[in-house]
């Protein structure tokens, strides 16, 4: 017996081995069908949201607006290079504005949490501290800024709730 | 008897202390690969690169049935409760995923893990095994399908082409360590 072998002996090993890398093709092939069926595109068109994903910005539980990407592209855009690529989109402040939220306690940014903890809370002071929403590949925005650990950043940004 | 002499492949359960210590510290190097190889090139899955060949060369390394799951479970502990992951009370499932299907393909695919095609086969199986989990885990969590489904596309493209890349590396690194005598003893069962 060797290293990671199979006891089903090597009689009809390539086919196996072809049959397993058909399948797994066809995993992925699956995976893009069911991405084209939920209308969930990698590189969003600029003016839509082909998922109907959106942000709901709340204040005290109260919601204040839903911004989908085009929403959220009209306004006031700002760009901030983190480890060499550019994160670009509204700032959070900018967008608690134009919600009519000028004056928070602090804020809480809840994500899909599939890709990270999903959850970040910033206190008033932080929130003025350029953080930054990011348009991401995936058709949804992301929080991040410059001096927020990458394992804080919140992707798939659901809701932004003030206080 | 080393299980190479006998012809038998062995059970988990004739696990030795020394193979015990050898998933114990494979599972801690998949974490700690996890935490290390975080490249800005936002490819969605390239981290696992490195711990599927780490889980390849610890299938290779302790040639035992059952070793994969085993090895899924310890690291799957490991993460969920030294808070290396993000996938909350599920984050286990996703590395038991990926040890069940490492241990599936291994044992149904003919020949040795050190052959390339075999390794780079289980090892795109098993990272795609860990993104369906990781799908399956946000359906649980009430996550928005909508949004589980945004990217998949691409994510399991991409989890299919690293996995595979490190399976492949897994197979290289497993060639080079069986040429050390004691390792090359651990894997015979010996």
């Amino acid at each position: 017996m060797s290293a990671g072998s199979s006891p089903a002996g090597r009689r009809g090993g390539p086919v196996i081995l072809l049959a397993a890398a058909a399948v797994i093709v066809a995993v992925v092939v699956a995976a893009w069908v069911l991405q084209a069926g939920s209308g969930g595109e990698d590189v969003p068109p600029a003016g839509g949201s082909p998922s109907g994903y959106s942000v709901t910005v709340r204040k005290g539980g109260e919601v204040r607006g839903h911004y989908d990407l085009a929403a959220l592209r009209a306004l006031p855009q700002a760009t901030v290079v983190i480890d060499g690529k550019e994160q670009e989109g509204p700032l959070l402040r900018t967008l608690l504005e134009d919600a009519g939220i000028d004056r928070v306690a602090g804020v809480s940014v809840v994500g899909a949490g599939v890709r990270d903890g999903g959850r970040l809370e910033l206190t008033a002071a932080q929130v003025d501290r350029g953080v930054q929403l990011d348009f991401s590949r995936r058709g949804t925005v992301k929080v991040c800024a410059p001096w927020l650990d990458r394992s804080e950043w919140v992707r798939d940004v659901i809701s932004i709730d003030a206080e | 008897m080393p299980s190479e002499m006998t012809g038998r492949q062995p059970y988990v359960w004739s696990l030795t202390l020394r193979d015990l210590l050898l998933i114990a510290l494979i599972a801690a190097l998949c974490m700690l690969a996890k935490q290390v190889l975080r490249m800005p090139i936002h490819v969605p899955g390239h981290s696992g690169v490195l711990w599927v060949a780490l889980f390849v060369v610890c299938r290779g390394l302790v040639d035992k049935r059952g070793v994969g799951p085993l090895l899924g479970l310890v690291a799957g502990l490991l993460a969920q409760f030294a808070g290396f992951g993000h996938q909350g009370p599920l984050e286990w499932a996703k590395w038991l995923t990926a040890g069940v299907i490492l241990e599936l393909l291994v044992l149904s695919i003919p020949g040795d893990l050190r052959a390339w095609g075999k390794a780079a086969v289980v090892g795109a199986g098993l990272h795609l095994g860990k993104l369906a989990a990781l799908t399956f885990a946000g359906l649980v969590l009430r996550v928005p399908v909508a949004l589980l489904l945004l990217g998949l596309g691409w994510s399991a493209t991409t989890h299919a082409l690293f996995g595979a890349l490190g399976g492949v590396l897994g197979a290289l690194a497993l060639r080079e360590l069986r040429r050390v005598p004691f390792l090359d003893a651990q894997a015979r069962g010996g």
